[in-house]
Order: structure tokens, then sequence, then C-alpha cells
């Protein structure tokens, strides 16, 4: 019973801190925005298993079309191809990393139709591109040959590459900078930095120090940086570390009770979680007061078995957590309201281990 | 002591020894030494195939893994080639739970639990065995009874005519994909008194073989990176001390370089790893029948396996990553049998070996670096009149472990038992009803436990139980139809604590399952005839089929709840029909797998189709001593695959010539 009232306290609180908070995007959402008309959601598929789908929601008839990659590009036989890592929309082209089949894939965002492929590989050697990110009329991908391989948008080719650290994983970008966790997860010792590059020249400025292991990078409305690290998956637990946005000095650890690999920020919200074994599915806190919403999102008890891959919708705070369960059965899509009660989900099959929701407006 | 030293220096020496039993044992009365005799499969409690020699040399299969395809209840995981890792799963039981007997002696394998018998060639092997429970030999070692089911394979050496002294054959078999295979036995016997073998094979393979691209489907691509060079030399010694009284020895080598070719990646062609095995073991088993009544055997191996992997494209900051490890086995074995009366024989074995796993790279410091101790003992009853086999034994095994970094395995004792019967329900010979039930539970592996990142020293013992019921029908005439032989076994097999391994980057690493639960309701019918129309002409024919249901009882939440295991076909079949005529032969082999899914879930996207493949072989001897054997594979040029996206070979060929010469005494 009393516990009952003090979730329902925390509830009522975290409703209010979003309800009041001025800067809060679900209140006051950029006014380009329209309404999401439905998602697209990446599966990665297994390993090995040349099964990466790209699934289609539509929010007005409430249906899913699995595979809507295949539906639209019926030539393609193939498929997208092996473990797509990630997935951006910039402009009025989708963008889809390829980590093992080594490529990038471009389809317009509007109809999800094929427009190029941009291979990753070289001779023998795929780089293994893993996390893209949109700036300045660019998109900029992390590989493990250790670069931000940097595509023109336009020529949809790679016409620059930043060397960076080892195995880069997570990027993000602020007004003047990228921002890229270098994991070293490769090496016997993991790497602990995060590579600042200069939009301006594209280059690497210099190494900041994070946590062992960085793998997410995200940037809060103040311009802040957080990044997620694994640590070693032994005696190191994953940790979360900030980097001060304007003096771009050493990330500070947030402490024992931030163990959390995965992170996404919208706004000043912050959402982390773990999908190796961690408990509960995320944690909520604000960046910008440091004050934690909810030890766990989800108040209404909906279970999710593997949280894979969390997205907001930025018009309305709508959370979607991507749901893994035993990784090689169909995936689920739950959305959430902001107050962490399920609105409707569904399933992506034959998507397996769905991982990106990328909304289309 | 003097038999121990003839029997050393037999081994190291043969001149030496040749002097010394010249010496001392000059009139000893002859030895059985025939070949192996075809055993009576229908009337055994368990059920059991078998393949001999003459047979196995009709089934167009160059290596044990092939072979074994050819039994009822068998899957085999074939990833493709002559360079891919071929293991056996038996009535779905999955690898890690067939014993592989070779010579009368475990092979082992500590850390992955299952033997690729893709690396054991056909070259020298007399005899096949697969028993469902446990093989009804009283002399068997305690480690025979402590799978689900035991393989067991039987090499020529023994297998001397009285007549002959001296055998020499040279054997070279080409075929598609750069496939070469030169190969030599020699054997000799001197006096009846010692016999020794000595039995090499060299292997070279591209294996480049032409799939239809999975990209578009009308492309044909090339397999890449999946060439193998391997050689093993195998050397034999058997001392008879006299009738009942034997020394034998076997010293084994075992090397291969070969490429991993991996999954096919969609427009992704960049694999190019590599793995190395080295293997070596000596055994050696002493068996006394001391009187009418007591007859013991002792038996005694060390075993050595390194393992080489190396990815020259690695995205570390050395920019290759390279894997070493070690396994040794120290394996003592003491099997006493007891006659009671003329019904009833007792025996009782104890079992202990000692394995142990390291790695020689550079995550050496961080390995647990395992040593497993086990101790099996097992008493075994057996009794048989001309009306009933009952047998009956129970296991007791113990293990612990020590490692030298991190968390240790739980110590583990457990008693498992079996009980089998066969009857002989009416008054004719030929029909018998059998049943059997065995308890019985694998420990979890060196990788299961301690592989990095992934092994959980927490994992329990997968524990599987049998029950079997089923009955045979056997006839032999003299007249037209020379053989009938009809079983038909009807099964259910309970399997808790599951650990399933599932392929990830590539062939060598594994992610660990614990898929939990599964029942598995089968079926396995074999149905052969044998004509002899003609004093010179022969016939056989033979079929199996396997029917299996083996479901995920796992996790109700998950959507691969009662969905069939992985890899798990509902059926089935195999079909070999050959004649023989004169010196002529000619043999026809098929398999046929019906459709099933890669993953639980009866998606598309996991679906992969049925296939059948159809193999014949001619084969034609001359000039007494010369034969030549033309084998056409997958004469249908099907595209098929066994394991998701590894292609298999389609049409292919090989070209045998052989030449035995054998000197009479």
């Amino acid at each position: 019973m009393k516990k009952t009232k003090i979730t329902l306290l925390i509830i009522t609180l975290s409703t209010i801190i979003f309800g009041c908070k001025k800067d809060d995007p679900i209140t006051t959402a950029p006014t380009q925005l329209t309404p999401a008309i439905g998602e697209y959601i990446l599966s990665e598929g297994g390993f090995g298993g040349n099964n990466t789908k790209l699934s289609y929601y539509n929010n007005s008839t409430n249906t899913i079309i699995g595979d809507f990659f295949l539906q639209q590009n019926p030539t393609i036989t193939g498929g997208l191809g092996d473990t797509g890592n990630d997935m951006i929309v910039y402009g009025s082209k989708l963008y889809i990393v390829l980590n093992v089949s080594g490529r990038v894939t471009v389809l317009n965002a509007n109809n999800a139709t094929f427009i190029k492929n941009i291979s990753f590989i070289q001779g023998p050697i795929n780089k293994s591109p893993r996390y893209a990110i949109a700036a300045r009329g660019k998109v900029f991908v992390t590989a493990y040959d250790n670069k931000v391989s940097v595509i023109d948008t336009t020529l949809l080719t790679i016409t620059n590459t930043i060397p960076v650290g080892p195995n880069p994983e997570g990027i993000a970008a602020s007004e003047n900078y990228l921002y890229v966790a270098n994991s070293g997860g490769y090496n016997l010792i993991p790497d602990s930095t995060v590579s600042l590059i200069d939009l301006n020249t594209e280059t690497e400025i210099k190494k900041i120090k994070v946590g062992v292991n960085p793998n997410k990078v995200q940037i809060n409305q103040a311009g802040n940086i957080f990044v997620s690290a694994y640590g070693n998956f032994g005696s190191i637990a994953p940790s979360l570390s900030v980097i001060n946005g304007n003096t771009n000095a050493n990330g500070i650890n947030l402490g024992p009770n931030y163990k959390y690999s995965h992170l996404r920020i919208f706004g000043d919200i912050a959402y982390c979680f773990n999908n190796y074994g961690g408990a509960g599915t995320a944690k909520v806190f604000n960046t910008a007061t440091n004050v934690v919403l909810r030890n766990e999102f989800i108040t209404d008890g909906t279970l999710i078995t593997t949280p894979y891959g969390l997205d907001v919708d930025e018009l309305n705070g709508d959370v979607y957590i991507a749901d893994a369960g035993n990784y090689v059965s169909a995936g689920k899509i739950t959305c959430f309201s902001s107050t962490g009660v399920k609105k409707f989900s569904f399933s992506v099959a034959p998507g397996v281990n769905p991982n990106k929701i990328v909304f289309r407006r | 002591m003097k038999h121990f030293i003839a029997y050393f220096l037999t081994l190291f020496c043969t001149a030496n020894a040749i002097v010394c039993v010249a010496q001392k044992h000059d009139t000893l009365s002859n030895v059985k030494v025939l070949a192996l005799k075809e055993k009576n499969t229908a009337t055994n409690s368990t059920p059991v195939q078998q393949l001999n020699n003459e047979q196995l040399q009709k089934i167009n299969s160059t290596s044990v893994a092939d072979a074994v395809k050819k039994f009822a209840g068998v899957q085999v995981k074939d990833y493709g080639g002559a360079g891919g890792l071929k293991t056996i799963n038996v009535r779905s039981l999955g690898a890690n739970n067939v014993a592989v007997f070779y010579d009368g002696m475990a092979l082992s394998n500590a850390q992955a639990g299952q033997i690729d018998l893709g690396k054991i060639s056909l070259q020298n092997i007399e005899q096949i065995e697969l028993y469902n429970g446990n093989a009804i030999d009283l002399l068997l070692p305690a480690r025979a009874y402590s799978n689900a089911s035991l393989l067991n394979i039987k090499t020529t050496t023994g297998t001397f005519n009285k007549t002959e002294k001296k055998i020499l054959s040279v054997k070279i078999t080409q075929g598609s994909f750069g496939y070469i295979t030169p190969s030599i036995l020699f054997k000799t016997a001197i006096k009846n008194k010692i016999q020794y073998s000595l039995n090499a094979q060299y292997l070279s393979a591209k294996n480049n073989y032409y799939y239809t691209s999975y990209e578009n489907n009308n492309q044909k691509e090339r397999r890449k990176n999946s060439d193998i060079k391997s050689y093993n030399i195998e050397y034999d010694a058997t001392y008879f001390i006299n009738d009942s009284n034997k020394i034998k020895c076997k010293v084994f080598y075992y090397s291969s370089k070969r490429g991993l070719p991996g999954a096919i990646i969609l427009y992704n062609n960049t694999g190019n790893q590599i793995l190395n095995d080295n293997n070596f073991f000596v055994q050696t088993s002493w068996q006394n029948k001391i009187n009418k009544k007591n007859l013991f055997a002792i038996n005694a191996k060390y075993s050595y396996d390194k393992n080489y992997y190396y990815d020259p494209n690695y995205p570390n900051n050395l920019h290759f990553l390279e894997n070493e490890f070690i396994q040794k086995e120290k394996y003592l074995s003491i099997v006493y049998k007891l006659k009671i009366n003329k019904y009833l024989y007792a025996s009782y074995a104890s079992d202990y070996f000692n394995s142990s796993l390291k790695r020689t790279d550079i995550f050496a410091d961080t390995f647990a670096t395992p040593t497993r101790n086990s101790f099996l003992n097992n008493i075994a009853l057996l009794f048989k009149n001309n009306k009933a086999e009952i047998s009956a034994n129970a296991l007791l095994t113990s293990i612990t472990e020590k490692v030298v970094y991190g968390n240790t395995a739980k110590k583990l004792q457990q008693l498992s038992p079996s009980i089998a019967v066969s009857v002989k329900p009416f008054f004719t010979n030929n029909f018998y009803v059998r049943s059997f039930y065995k308890h019985i539970f694998r420990a979890p592996t060196f990788n299961d436990l301690y592989y990095t990142h992934i092994g959980n020293t927490n994992l329990k013992p997968e524990t599987v139980e049998q029950f079997n019921v089923g009955f045979t029908y056997s006839k032999k005439t003299t007249g037209f139809l020379k053989k009938i032989l009809f079983t038909t076994d009807i099964y259910i097999n309970n399997v808790h604590n599951k650990i399933l391994a599932v392929p990830r980057q590539n062939l060598f690493q594994w992610s660990m399952q614990n898929v939990g639960i599964v029942k598995i309701k089968g079926l396995d019918a074999t149905i052969a005839f044998d004509f002899l129309p003609t004093k010179k002409l022969n016939i056989y024919t033979k079929l199996f089929y396997t029917h299996q249901q083996a479901l995920d009882l796992s996790n109700p939440n998950f959507s691969t709840y009662k969905t069939q295991l992985p890899y798990t076909p509902p059926y089935t079949a195999g079909a070999s029909a050959g004649l023989q005529y004169k010196k002529i032969g000619f043999n026809y082999n098929m398999l046929h797998s019906s459709f099933r899914y890669r993953q639980g879930d009866a998606t598309t996207e996991n679906f992969l189709k049925s296939w059948s493949s159809s193999d014949f072989s001619f084969d034609y001897i001359f000039k007494e001593n010369y034969k030549i054997i033309v084998e056409a594979n997958n004469v249908f040029n099907t595209q098929y695959e066994i394991i998701k996206y590894y292609p298999m070979p389609k049409f292919n060929y090989r070209f045998t010539i052989l030449a035995t010469f054998k000197s009479k005494k």
C-alpha cells in the first residue's frame, strides 16, 4: 500500500516536472515538427543472419508492414543485408548503417525506395560502419577503420575521413563540434575517450576522457555531452559521464547510480538502460537539474524483456521502446506516454532485434 | 614382463620386436584375427545401426560425418565441403550428448564437447556403430555409458585374415573443387603374435565450389576461403600374448590448416579467418581373459589437442586476432567382467580422466585455465537366454574442477541408471520387441562455463531422459531373398536445462543459449532387403525414415514456446540400393530432409526448404589387385543448405584408384 502511494507520488511529481519545465521539448516542441504519420523501425537481425529489416508502422491505420523495404523495393531480393546497426533521417533521405554487410544504404525518407549504397568495404577489409549523425548538410559515420567517414548528402559519396580513436561507436553533433565515443572495445584494454572534432575543419582537436569503453554519446539542450560506457563486462561496471560543452574538459562520472551502457536524450530528459542483463527498462533523469524522475520509466507494470532501443517522438513526448526478447524471435515495439503508461504495441515480425525508431512526418 | 618389453618394442622398433617374439613364442596357437563380424542388430535390446567396411565403400562418403548421415535418427550439422565442421546430432539431443569412441576409447573435447566427424577419414575404418542408449558390451569403459548415444568407430586394425601376412594398400582419390587425397595402409602380422599397421593420408581441397548467389538468383558465386590441407598418421600394434590375452597400442596424429568461410554475408565477401588443428593421442589397452569366468581390461590414453585461430583483419590495435587453445587429457580405465552363470554377466568399470584447457595467446592471463577431474564408476548387469536379453547399469559420475582465474564451476555428482530389455514374444527367432530407458546428463563444457563474456559457471548439467519402444523383424535365407531386416522404434526424450550453441561470427565462435526444456517425440524406421538372384549377382536395398517433433517448452512467454527446435526437420529419409555383379559394383544413395527453421519462429526468414541429394557410384575390380571407383554426387545439381547461409556443394565427382597387394603365408 505504502509502495503504491510512493509510486503515485513519483508519477505525480514527474508529471509536474515534465509539465512545468519551461524549455521541455514535450510542451514546447519546435514549431516545424508535424505529427508523425508513421514510424520506421530498424531491426538488426541476427549476426550473420542477413536479416536486417525495415518495418513501417502506420499511425492512422495502426497497421504494421514487417518487411517494408522488400515491399517498396521488390527487385532487391537480397534485402538490406546483415546487422543494421543504426538509422537516421536527414532531409528527404533515410540512412541505414549496415555493420556486417559493410555499407550505408540510402533510401527515400518518404517511401523507403532505394537510392544508393555507399560501400565501406575496401579490398579484404570491411570497415564495419557503426553509427551515423547528420550536421551541416553532411552525414558522419563512425567505422572500425578508426575514422569518421563524411558523406556528402547530395553526391552520396564519402568525401572525407577523419581519424579518431579505436573502434569508434556513438557520435553526436553540437553546433560546432562532433563528439565520437572511442570504445577500443576490440583491444585487450578498452579505450576511454571521446574525440572532439571541429566541424569547420573536419579534424580531431583533442581526446576527452570519459568512462571505460564508451558507447553512446548524446547532447542535451544546454549543450552538455553525456556519454554512456560499457565498462569491461567484468570488474569495471558501465558508467555515465558528462562533458561540459563549453570547456570540453574531461568528463565527470555521474557515479554508481548511473551504471548504464545505453543512453538517449531528448531535450533535457535522459533515458538510460542496459540491454545485456541489466535490471528494469530505463532510468529517467533530467540532465539540466540532475533530478532523477523515475528509476523505472514504466509505471503501469508493462513488461519489457530486453530493451534494445529507445526513441522519443519529440512532438508529443511518446517513448517507443524496442524489445529484443530472446534475441532470436520477432521483436516488439511498445509505445508509452511520457508518464510511462503503455499506449500500444506491435510486433515487427519478421524483424529480429529492433534497435531504432525513426518518425515519418 | 617380457610381454611388456615385447609390446613396447613392437610399438617403437619393429625389427627388435620380431627378434624378441621369435625367441620366446615360436609355438603358439593361431590367434583369431578375423574381420569384425556383422552384429545381429535385430536382437540387441537397444537400437543399433551399423555400417561395415564393405558397406562404407558403397555410400559415396569420405568421412565418418558423411557415413553417419545414412543412419536413422541422425542430423549432421554440415557447414559444407571437405573443410566444413560436421557434428552429429542423434534424436535431436545435440552433438554434446553423443560419445564418440575410436577403437575402444573416447575421443574427447572438453572445450567444445563435440567431435568434428569431418576430420575422421573413412580410409582406415572397419565399422561404425551407432547405439541409442548403451552398447550392450560389458567390456566397454564407464565413459561409454556417460552419454545419451554412442558412436563406436573401429579401425581396420586387428582384422587380419588368417591367410594373409602382409597387406599394402595404396589409394588416391581426386575430385571436384581441387580435392585430392593420397593414402597408404600397411599391415603385417608376425607369426600371429604381433600385428602392426600404419595408415597415412594427406588431403588437400580448394573447396571453392559454386553456389547460386543469394543476392541475385541468376548469378553463380564461388565459396571463398574454404580450403583445407590436412594429413594424419596412425600407427597400431597388437601383441597377442595368447588367445585370450592381448595388448593393443595406437598412436594417432592429425594436423590440418583450413580457411573458415563463415556464413555467406550479403554484399560482403571479405572473410579470411583460418583455423589450424593438431590432434595427437596415444592409447593402449590390455585385455586378459583370466579364465572362463573372469575377464579384465585396462585402458590408458593421453591426448593433446592444439587449436589455433587467426583473423588477419581484426579491428583491434594489432589489426589481427590470434586465439590458441591447448587441451590435454589423461585417461585411465579399468573394466572387470564376470560371468556369474550361463545367463548372467556383470561388469564393473572405473574411469578416471583429467582434462585441462589453457590458452597460449594474449588472453592467457585472464582465462580461467580450467582443469577437470572426472571419476566414473559403472556397474552393469546382463541377463541373456534364448527368450530375452535384459541389461541394466548404474553410473556414478563425480566431477570436480579447478581454475586459475575467475569463478569455478560447482562440484557435480550424479547417479545415472538405465535399463534395456529385448524379448522374443513368439516361438519364431525373427521377431523381437525391445525397450530401453536411460537417464543421463552432460556436464557443461569448458566453453559453456568459461568462454570469455559468454561462459557461465552457474550452468547446471543438461539432463536427458530417453524412453524407447520398438520391434525388429529379421530373416536370413539361402534363397532369392537373402536377408530381410525391418526395425521400428518410437521414442520420447525429455531434456532439461538444455544448453544450446549457435554459431556467431564464424564457425569457431559460439554463443550459448540455455533453451531449457525440450520434449522430443520421434520414430526411426529402417528396412533392408538383400537379394541373391544368381550366384554372381548380389542386390541390396535399404531405406530409413525418421520423424521427429522436438518442442521447445522452455518459456511460455516467448513466441518460441512449443515450436520445433532450430534445424530439426520434422522428417528425414534415406535410400540406398546397389548391385554387385562379378567384379562390377553399382550403388545409389539418396538423402532427403524436410523443411525446417533456423529458429523457433516459423517465419519465412527462418525457413529452410526441403532438399534431396542423390549420389551414384560405380566400382570395378581388375587384375585382382586394382579397383577403380567413380562417384557422382548430388547428380541433380541441387542447391541446398543444411545450415542457413552455408550453401552445400552442387554436383561433384570423385575418382579413386586403389591398389592392394597381399602376401600370403
